[in-house]
């Protein structure tokens, strides 16, 4: 157990004698009572430091503190009794004090809010034309790119393909159906007090497949792969890894994110298709068990009522999603810095800003489609 | 009375990574004060066996004694005073990227004291001017600092607390002469003053010449020879040998000698 650290005071005094363990844990509350007890003391102290047990950096710190705190009101400090090991780490303190003593550490500067406002907002302007430049960077990498680039493409487009879009399909299917089941239940309790059951399958039909689901699947891909490249990339750049790259001739724009652009150019919308089905299966579902609509009957009524537009319009916007995603992720990874948290930062700002700008491209859509009538 | 004055005491442990045995029936005790440095060639175990003392990989078999604690089977709050008697300098310094320098090494200060912080500011501000650091480096994140800093600094870290044992993974590799001396020298005056054990992996000759009072050479899984740099060269083992032949280690060894005559 460590004791603790002591300074004690002679009647006359003249002497003050330390005793305990001074060390990081044995320095706890000596400071004040270290300096009423100075502030008692006569002009010429002796301080004996032969009682000290264990003596650290930090006590020996400490002691040497107190002292020219001591010597700096005037009084003559004379100190005796340290043990040669205990002396010498005092004189390493001694030297070292100086350093510190001279120049105090610069504190980190606090702004107004307003400043940091007026930064937000800046940030903000320049990040959104950072993304621009990226798009542009990506669209020269792709009209630039050899031969060898396009079969490395085919290639780690399918390896994205595969984790973006195969591996995604269980939980697509899942929150599909479920939100098929919600859908249809919640309306089918306002239609059945108008007697209105059958149309169930149209408000569902359109719903789903021209809103429901490439938004749902957009959102759960944008949570599930822009953040999964944000942080791919993040780390590779903490790692130097993108240095390399760019050191052998590769462009990182055609080696990582055209893949990744493409993949999800491919997967995205097929994923959305899937969704479709597994939605209406969930609306199917519900409708049966709730309106007592069998399953031909709906779907019969579904071939009359949904006309293939909804499903094209639907589908239409899904391409503008993929490229969303996976450039907002790759963008985020390529504006990682050089620290973990940086990955961090950027792997969140890739889900939220793929989010945020899915639904305002969806707002669009649906402000054109009803400008040309659709 | 030999055990007491041992603060690491490994026997018999056994180790094994990915179907591949990596140490067998290895012993090792080290003194009080002592600087050993455990060499050997690459894939002969040395961070397995490192990382075993550390409690970052629990051995198949055997025991790991630290400090008359036996980090193999010791309870959590027993290894949590072990963890607090010792300081870890990584290969790569480790240092937490998201801090400065100083809230680096005020990391642990803050986690394990109740000092106040004004002071422990200034302990750590202490250590970053005990291994050679300029005040000013203090609010620099390490990815501003260059190779040499980055180590005295996760040095800083590692005697923030004024641990009683040092592990050092490689203290010097990747600095340039200069600072790999200037950091031999500072190991050295740190044991000197502070009475510091010190457990160091390093491939670095000049280092291996000066620093350590004792080398351990792993081999065949087993501590084949553990000794002085000047027995250890004369060692017959086969890999022993073949470690010390290169025309790198014969230059290094005749400058030191020449400068020991």
């Amino acid at each position: 157990m460590t004791a603790k650290a002591i300074a004690k005071l002679s009647n006359d005094g003249q002497l003050l004698s330390c005793e305990g363990d001074w060390t990081l844990f044995g320095i706890k509350k000596l400071p004040r009572s270290f300096l009423t007890l100075l502030s008692q003391c006569k002009d010429n102290l002796q301080v004996n430091a032969a009682e000290i047990q264990e003596f650290d950096t930090v006590g020996a710190f400490r002691l040497r503190q107190l002292i020219s705190e001591a010597e700096k009101s005037g009084k003559k400090i004379t100190l005796t009794g340290l043990s040669k090991r205990h002396e010498q780490v005092f004189q390493l303190i001694d030297q070292n004090i100086k350093k510190i003593e001279s120049k105090k550490i610069v504190e980190k500067k606090q702004h107004h809010s307003l400043e940091l406002l007026g930064f937000w907002a800046a940030g903000k302007y320049y990040n959104f034309l950072q993304y621009l430049a990226f798009l542009g960077e990506i669209i020269v990498g792709l009209i630039k790119m050899r031969a060898h680039g396009a079969q490395n493409l085919l290639q780690s487009g399918l390896k994205i393909i595969q984790t973006s879009g195969c591996q995604a399909l269980p939980i697509v299917g899942m929150m599909s159906f479920l939100v098929g089941i919600v859908l249809s239940y919640q309306l089918g309790v306002q239609l059945k007090i108008y007697g209105a059951d059958i149309y169930v399958v149209d408000a569902t039909g359109i719903a789903i497949l021209r809103e429901f689901a490439p938004l749902m699947t957009s959102v759960i891909v944008a949570g599930r792969t822009s953040t999964a490249f944000a942080a791919l990339i993040g780390t590779m750049k903490v790692n130097d890894e993108l240095d390399a790259l760019s050191t052998m001739g590769i462009s990182a724009i055609e080696r990582l994110a055209l893949p990744r652009v493409a993949g999800l150019l491919i997967s995205l919308p097929l994923l959305v298709v899937w969704s479709c089905i597994f939605s209406i299966l969930g609306s199917m579902v519900m409708a049966k068990s709730q309106l007592h609509i069998g399953y031909i009957a709906y779907l019969q009524r579904f071939e009359i009522s949904v006309p293939m537009k909804h499903y094209l319009l639907g589908m239409v916007k899904t391409p503008i999603f993929a490229v969303i995603i996976s450039t907002v992720g790759c963008f985020q990874g390529f504006q990682a810095g050089i620290t973990a948290d940086s990955v961090g930062l950027r792997t969140t700002a890739a889900a939220v800003q793929a989010i945020f700008l899915i639904i305002i491209a969806d707002a669009f859509f649906s402000v054109l489609f009803s400008w040309r009538g659709l | 009375m030999k055990k007491k004055s041992n603060i690491i005491e490994i026997a018999h442990i056994k180790n094994s990574l990915g179907g591949r045995t990596i140490h067998n029936d290895l012993n090792l005790s080290i003194g009080k004060g002592e600087i050993i440095a455990i060499i050997g060639g690459s894939g002969c175990g040395k961070t397995t066996l490192l990382r075993a003392m550390l409690m970052l990989l629990k051995p198949e078999a055997g025991s790991i004694n630290i400090f008359d604690i036996d980090i193999t089977q010791c309870s959590q709050s027993q290894a949590q005073r072990v963890r607090r008697r010792w300081g870890v300098l990584f290969q790569n310094g480790a240092l937490f990227s998201s801090l400065n320098l100083l809230e680096n090494v005020l990391f642990p200060i803050k986690e394990y004291s109740n000092l106040p912080l004004e002071m422990q500011k200034e302990v750590a501000a202490l250590k970053i001017a005990l291994v050679g650091l300029e005040a000013e480096a203090g609010s620099k994140y390490p990815a501003e600092l260059s190779g040499g800093m980055q180590k005295r600094a996760a040095l800083a870290r590692a005697i923030a607390l004024d641990p009683e044992l040092l592990f050092l993974d490689e203290p010097t590799t990747g600095l340039d002469p200069n600072s790999a001396g200037a950091l031999d020298q500072l190991i050295l005056q740190l044991r000197e003053v502070l009475g510091l054990t010190i457990v160091m992996v390093t491939h670095d000759l000049d280092t291996l010449w000066t620093v350590p009072d004792r080398v351990a050479f792993l081999g065949e899984g087993k501590v084949l020879a553990i000794a002085t740099m000047k027995e250890l060269i004369k060692h017959e083992h086969p890999l022993i040998r073949d470690y010390f032949r290169s025309s790198r280690s014969q230059y290094s060894r005749n400058s030191h000698k020449t400068d020991g005559h």
